[in-house]
C-alpha cells in the first residue's frame, strides 16, 4: 500500500486523479483505519492532514466557515460554534469519547456519509453548503445534494471537501440535537434528530420549523411534511403527537445488529416530539399543553 | 473481628504487581518477547456448518518466509473435550461454527501470515445450519456430531437430538406439590450469548527445545490442563511439555482453555512450532476472539412455581435448554449448574427440573464467571418477583418467608450450617432505602438474591520455601489474574510466619515446578490454594519452631514468630531472629520447605456431616425508565455479600464491583448477535456494546460477617457470585418502575420499549 502526504490541495487532487478508485483519502483516520483493519486495504492512502489551513473555524459572509480538518473537539471548543451554531455544537458534544473527538474531523464525518454521522442532520437543518474541489475547479453545493447514499457523496473518488459554510440561524431561533444510542455519546447513533425553529412575533406559534433525521434513511434527511405540518402553528399535545408519527413515516429505517427498523421508527417519533416540545418551551416559555 | 485477631489479614495491603500494571510495564502475555519467534495465525471457518471436502495448502506453503502450514492431518488422530471428547486440534471432516479453526500458519511476519492464510484453499460442502437451541433438539434439525451418543442419564422416553448434557433435579414430588398450591406462576425467560471481553487478547507462544521438549507460554487460567491438551494433541508425554503462565490481563473464565477444552490455541501454536522447528507466537485479534473463543451461553428457561396464599413456596417445575455451541466445551457443566440454580436456594420441598445442554452451530461455551448462574438467576429471581406480585406480597417479605435456615437443605447442598440470605436481604433493603426513598414517576427499585454453591472439584497443593533471611518463596498452582495469588496468598503466608508481605514472593505458575492445579476457576483460589498455603506455611513454621526450641530452651508450642523474631510467648526478650534459624536450618534439615495440600474430598465429607456455610447475596437497584425510548438508567446500586471472612477488603470489593459491572453489561446492552447463517454480526467493539462508565452506577459493595466458610480462616469464594443477581435485579427494578416484566435479555432500550408497548404502556 502506497502512502502520500500532499502539502497542498492541488497536490492531493492530482494524486486522486492519478490513482482513481485505488486511492483513499485519510484525515483523522477514525473510520479509515477501522476499515483497513477489517476489509481489504486500499491501493494507496492520501493523508490530507498535513495540508495547512484546512482546519480553520472563522466567521465569513454572515456565517461560519469550517475547514474540513477541524476536529470535532475543535468545534466543541470553539466559542463561535458554541454561541452561533449551538445545534452543531451539541452534536459535536455528543460525539464519542474525547480521544475520538480529538482525532476525528468534521470533513471525515461528512465524507464518510454514514447516515448516522453526528454532524450530518444538523448541517442539513442549518442549510449549510459544501465546498467541493476537483482538479478542474471548485464549486459549492447544499448538503441536501451532496449526500447520495450510504458512503456516497458527489465527490466520487476524485474530489475533496475543502470547506463547510454554515449560515447563521435566524435571530431568536432555538435548536436541539437529540441522539439516541444504547451508550449515549459513547456509541453510534441509532437515531439522531435535529430540530430547529423560531417563534412568531407574539410567541403564539412556531415558524420555520426544520427537522433533520439521522440514521433512519440511506442518507441524512429532512422531514418536509412534518416541518410543514407544524410550521406556523401553536404546539399542543395533539399536534406534537401527530408530528412524531409524521416524522416516523418520513423515515425509512433499516434493521441491523443495533436495532430493528421498527424500533428506529418509534424513536424518530419520540425524539421529534421531544425536540419540538423543547423548542416550544425555549421559544415561548410555555409547556406544550 | 479481623483487625484485633490478626496482624496482616483484614488489611488492604497494596496488590503485588499493581504499580507495574498501572504504569504500563510489560507484564501481560501480549508483552512476551521471544527472540526469533515467528508470527502465527489461524484460518477460521467461513461456514457455520459444512463438510470439509479438501484443504489445499500448497500455494500458502510456497510463499517465501512461510515456515509452517498445518491442518488436522499434521497432528495425531486424537480428539479432546471434557464431557464429550468431540473435537480435533483443527477441524477435520467438518466445521461446526463460523470461527472453527481449520488450519494454521507460522511465518516470518504478521503480513506473511495474513497472506498465507488467504492462500489456503478449503473446499466446503455447506450443510444446513442450526443456531437456535430449541430447534436443534428437533428431529428435523441437522446432526452436528454423527458419532456422539446422547447422554446416558437422559430420562427414558425423551425424544431429542444434538443433546450433549442432561441434568435432572428431583426433590420431593413436584407434581403433587403443585396441586396443593393456591397460586401458580408459569413463565419463560431467555438470555443471549455474551463474550467475556477481557481487554488483553489471548496469546500463545511455543518454543521447541534442544532436548526434544517444548515450552509453551500462555495467558491461560489453567496451565496444567493446557499442558495435558498440548501433550495429547501433539503426541508428546507430559514431562516433555512445560507450560509457563504469563501475566494475564483479565480472563473471566474466557481464558479457561484446557478447562473448557475449546479454543485450543496453545496446542495449535505448539503444533506450528514443532513443525517449523522454531518458536512461534500467536496473538489473537479482538474481533477474532469475539467470534471464536469461549463465551457465556444463551439459554431458554421455563419456570413454573406454586405457592400458598401466605407466600410459602410449595413446588417448582422447569426446564432449561442451554447452548453449548459447536462442541461440548464447558456446556454440560454450565448447563447443569444453571438447571440446579433455576431450582433456587430457597426452602422448596418439591422440585423437578430438566436441563438439556445442546449443540448448535455457534461458538463454544466456556466457564465464564459463574457459569450458568447469572442466566438461571435472571429467570429464577425475576420469577420470584412475579410470584410476589401475583400474591400481592412485598418482594422482600415474600423472599424472607422462604429463606433457608440452619439445618435446611437446598439444591446442591444437603445441609446448611447457617444461612446469611435473610441478613443480606434486610441489609440490601435498608441500604437502597426501600419504602423510605421517594420514587418519582417511572422510577423503581428491584432486588435479586444470589448464591454460588461451592462446587466439588480437585484439591491442590502449595509449597513454602524459607530463604536464609527469613523471607519466603511460595509455589501454588493458581495463576495471578488479580484474585488470590497477589492478595490473599502472600497475606496468609505472612500472617502464619510473622513476616511482612514484602518478604513473601508468590511464584508464577510453571508446570515444571509448581504443584498441580485444576485451574484458576470456580471461585476456588482461596479455598484450594489458600487452604493449601496455610498448611504449607504452618508446616514451615513448625519446622522453624522445632529448631528454635533448642536454642531458646523452650518447647515449640510456647514459641511464636512476631515481626521476623521468634520469641517465647509472654517473654519476648527471650528471642532469636527468624533469619538465623532459617540459616542454621541448612546444617540441620537442609531447607525449611513447608508443604500443604487442600484435601477437597475430606473437606466435602466433613461438610456433609456438619453442614456447610454457603455464600449468599442480595443486590438492590434503583432505576429510571424512559418510557418513550425504553432507556434504563441505573441510579443507585447496592451489592450485599456474604463471602465469609474477608482477608483483603479492597480485593473483595473489587471482585464484587467487577462481577456486578460485568453482569450489568449483560443486563443493559451486551450480546453477541448472530444471523440465521450463524454469522456474528457484531464482532468489533464498535458494535459489541460493553457498558461504558457513563452507563454504570457507583456500586456500593457491602459485606456481612459471622458466617465462616470452608476457606482459610473462614473465607468463601468471592470472584463469581457478584455476577449472579444483577440481570434479575435490574429487571425487577424495571418492573417496579413500570409494572412491565421483561423476560428477554438484554434489557436494552429496544427490548424494554417493545415490552412496554406490548403491555399497552
Ligand atoms: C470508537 C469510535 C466511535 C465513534 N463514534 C462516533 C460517533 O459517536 N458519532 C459519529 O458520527 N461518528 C463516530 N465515529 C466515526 C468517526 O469517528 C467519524 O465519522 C469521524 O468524523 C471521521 O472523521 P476522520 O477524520 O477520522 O475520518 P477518516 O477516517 O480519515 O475519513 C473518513 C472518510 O472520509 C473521507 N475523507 C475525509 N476527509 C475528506 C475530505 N476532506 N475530502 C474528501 N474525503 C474525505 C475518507 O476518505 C474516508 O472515506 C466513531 C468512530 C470510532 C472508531
Amino acid at each position: 500500500m502506497d502512502y502520500f502526504e500532499p502539502k497542498t490541495v492541488d497536490e492531493a487532487l492530482s494524486l486522486l486523479d492519478q490513482h482513481g478508485e485505488q486511492a483513499e483519502v485519510i484525515a483523522g483516520g477514525t473510520d479509515v483505519m477501522v476499515d483497513i483493519k477489517y476489509s481489504d486495504e486500499p491501493g494507496c492512502l492520501v493523508n490530507i492532514k498535513r495540508i495547512p489551513d484546512l482546519n480553520a473555524i472563522r466567521e465569513s459572509n454572515g456565517g461560519v466557515h469550517i475547514g474540513p480538518l477541524a476536529t470535532i473537539h475543535e468545534l466543541e471548543e470553539s466559542e463561535l460554534v458554541r454561541k452561533r451554531l449551538p445545534l452543531l455544537w451539541s452534536a459535536a458534544h455528543q460525539f464519542a469519547s474525547l480521544q475520538i473527538r480529538n482525532t476525528a474531523t468534521i470533513g471525515g464525518n461528512i465524507c464518510r456519509a454514514s447516515p448516522s454521522g453526528e454532524t450530518l442532520a444538523p448541517l442539513l437543518v442549518l442549510e449549510a453548503e459544501a465546498e467541493v474541489t476537483f482538479s478542474d475547479g471548485a464549486r459549492t453545493e447544499p448538503f441536501s445534494a451532496f449526500f447520495k447514499g450510504p458512503g456516497e457523496t458527489s465527490l466520487g473518488s476524485k474530489g475533496l471537501l475543502t470547506g463547510i459554510n454554515v449560515p447563521y440561524p435566524a435571530d431568536g431561533s432555538h435548536a436541539v440535537y437529540l441522539k439516541h444510542a444504547v451508550r449515549g455519546p459513547m456509541d453510534i447513533a441509532m437515531v439522531g434528530v435535529a430540530v430547529m425553529a423560531t417563534a412568531n412575533a407574539d410567541k403564539s406559534a412556531l415558524d420555520d420549523v426544520r427537522i433533520g433525521l439521522g440514521a433512519v434513511a440511506p442518507t441524512p434527511v429532512r422531514a418536509p411534511k412534518t416541518e410543514a405540518l407544524v410550521s406556523g402553528k401553536a404546539l399542543d399535545a395533539a399536534l406534537v403527537k401527530e408530528a412524531g408519527a409524521s416524522a416516523a413515516s418520513e423515515s425509512s429505517p433499516i434493521t441491523d445488529q443495533r436495532s430493528s427498523g421498527e424500533y428506529r421508527g418509534w424513536i424518530v417519533d419520540a425524539l421529534t416530539r421531544r425536540g419540538l416540545e423543547q423548542c416550544w418551551q425555549a421559544l415561548t416559555g410555555k409547556e406544550v399543553a | 473481628m479481623a483487625k484485633a485477631e490478626y496482624t496482616v489479614l483484614g488489611t488492604d495491603m497494596p496488590r503485588k504487581g499493581g504499580v507495574e500494571r498501572v504504569v504500563g510495564k510489560g507484564v501481560y502475555g501480549i508483552d512476551l518477547n521471544l527472540p526469533d519467534a515467528l508470527s502465527g495465525g489461524v484460518l477460521r471457518s467461513e461456514h457455520a456448518h459444512a463438510k470439509i471436502v479438501g484443504i489445499d495448502t500448497s500455494e500458502a506453503k510456497a510463499i517465501p518466509g512461510v515456515r509452517a502450514v498445518v491442518t488436522a492431518a499434521d497432528a495425531p488422530d486424537v480428539r479432546y473435550g471434557r464431557s464429550y471428547i468431540d473435537r480435533y486440534i483443527l477441524a477435520k471432516d467438518k466445521v461446526r461454527y463460523m470461527g472453527d479453526p481449520v488450519a494454521a500458519v507460522a511465518a516470518d511476519s504478521q503480513a506473511l501470515v495474513k497472506e498465507a492464510l488467504k492462500k489456503i484453499k478449503v473446499t466446503y460442502e455447506p450443510l444446513p445450519v442450526v443456531v437456535d437451541p430449541e430447534e436443534t433438539m428437533l428431529e428435523s434439525a441437522p446432526t452436528l456430531h454423527e458419532d456422539m451418543p446422547l447422554p446416558k442419564n437422559l430420562p427414558e422416553g425423551v425424544q431429542v437430538k444434538n443433546v450433549c448434557g442432561y441434568t435432572g433435579v428431583n426433590i420431593g414430588d413436584a407434581e403433587a406439590g403443585m396441586a396443593e398450591a393456591d397460586v401458580v406462576v408459569d413463565e419463560v425467560y431467555e438470555t443471549k450469548m455474551i463474550h467475556p471481553q477481557y481487554l488483553e487478547p489471548r496469546i500463545a507462544a511455543a518454543r521447541p527445545e534442544e532436548d526434544g521438549r517444548i515450552t509453551v507460554w500462555a495467558n491461560a487460567q489453567a496451565p496444567f490442563p493446557v499442558r495435558t491438551e498440548v501433550a495429547s494433541l501433539t503426541g508428546l508425554p507430559l514431562n516433555s511439555v512445560r507450560v509457563i503462565s504469563t501475566g494475564i490481563g483479565g480472563g473471566f473464565g474466557g481464558k479457561g482453555s484446557g478447562v473448557t477444552s475449546s479454543a485450543g490455541l496453545e496446542p495449535i501454536c505448539a503444533l506450528l512450532a514443532l513443525t517449523a522447528k522454531q518458536p512461534v507466537m500467536i496473538v489473537m485479534d479482538k474481533a477474532e476472539e469475539t467470534i471464536s473463543t469461549t463465551i457465556r451461553s444463551g439459554c431458554k428457561i421455563w419456570i413454573k412455581t406454586g405457592a400458598k396464599k401466605d407466600g410459602t413456596l410449595v413446588a417448582r417445575q422447569g426446564k432449561v435448554v442451554y447452548d453449548a455451541g459447536g462442541y461440548s466445551g464447558f456446556g454440560n457443566q454450565a448447563g447443569g449448574r444453571c438447571t440446579q440454580m433455576v431450582g433456587g436456594w430457597y426452602r422448596l420441598p418439591n422440585i423437578h427440573m430438566d436441563g438439556f445442554t445442546v449443540y448448535t452451530n455457534k461458538q463454544v461455551c466456556g466457564p465464564v464467571r459463574g457459569p450458568g448462574g447469572p442466566q438461571a438467576t435472571f429467570a429464577m429471581e425475576s420469577h420470584m418477583d412475579s410470584i410476589a406480585a401475583e400474591l400481592g406480597m412485598d418482594p422482600i417479605e415474600f423472599r424472607l418467608k422462604n429463606v433457608p435456615e440452619k439445618g435446611d437443605s437446598i439444591v446442591g447442598v444437603p445441609k446448611l450450617r447457617d444461612s446469611s440470605l435473610a441478613e443480606t436481604l434486610n441489609l440490601a433493603k435498608e441500604k437502597i432505602g426501600w419504602g423510605k426513598i421517594q420514587l418519582e414517576k417511572n422510577q423503581g427499585i428491584g432486588f435479586a438474591t444470589g448464591a454460588w454453591i461451592e462446587g466439588s472439584g480437585p484439591g491442590g497443593g502449595a509449597v513454602v520455601k524459607m530463604n536464609e533471611d527469613g523471607s519466603a518463596t511460595v509455589h501454588i498452582g493458581k495463576v495471578d489474574y488479580g484474585t488470590a495469588a497477589p492478595f490473599g496468598i502472600p497475606m496468609i503466608v505472612a500472617e502464619v510466619l510473622g513476616i511482612p508481605t514484602d518478604d513473601v514472593t508468590v511464584l508464577n505458575v510453571d508446570t515444571d515446578a509448581s504443584p498441580w492445579d485444576a485451574g484458576t476457576v470456580g471461585s476456588r483460589s482461596m479455598l484450594v490454594s489458600g487452604n493449601a498455603v496455610k498448611l504449607a506455611a504452618e508446616d514451615a513454621r513448625d519446622q522453624i519452631l522445632r529448631m528454635a526450641a533448642g536454642q531458646l530452651e523452650a518447647s515449640p508450642e510456647d514459641l511464636e514468630i512476631v515481626d521476623r523474631q521468634i520469641q517465647v510467648k509472654g517473654a519476648p526478650s527471650r528471642s532469636v531472629s527468624l533469619a538465623s534459624v532459617c540459616n542454621a536450618g541448612h546444617n540441620e534439615i537442609g531447607d525449611v520447605i513447608g508443604r500443604g495440600y487442600f484435601d477437597s474430598k475430606a473437606s466435602q465429607a466433613h461438610e456433609r456431616e456438619t453442614g456447610s456455610s454457603q455464600p449468599f447475596t442480595t443486590h438492590a437497584a434503583m432505576v429510571e425508565v424512559d418510557t418513550d425510548t425504553g432507556n434504563v438508567k441505573v441510579l443507585k446500586y447496592v451489592a450485599v455479600h456474604d463471602v465469609g471472612f474477608v482477608v483483603h477488603p479492597k480485593a473483595v470489593e473489587g471482585q464484587i464491583e467487577g462481577a456486578a459491572a460485568m453482569s450489568l453489561g449483560q443486563a443493559l446492552c451486551e450480546q453477541v448477535v448472530h444471523d440465521s447463517d450463524g454469522r456474528t454480526l457484531n464482532p468489533t467493539f464498535v458494535d459489541y456494546l460493553m457498558p461504558t462508565i457513563n452507563m454504570l452506577p457507583r456500586i456500593e459493595a457491602v459485606t456481612v460477617s459471622g458466617y465462616p466458610g470452608a476457606g482459610p480462616y473462614g473465607t468463601k469464594g468471592a470472584g463469581e457470585i457478584g455476577s449472579v443477581p444483577p440481570m434479575a435485579c435490574i429487571a425487577n427494578a424495571i418492573y417496579n418502575a413500570t409494572g412491565v416484566r421483561v423476560r428477554r435479555l438484554p434489557l436494552s432500550p429496544e427490548n424494554v420499549l417493545r415490552a412496554l408497548r406490548e403491555a399497552g404502556k
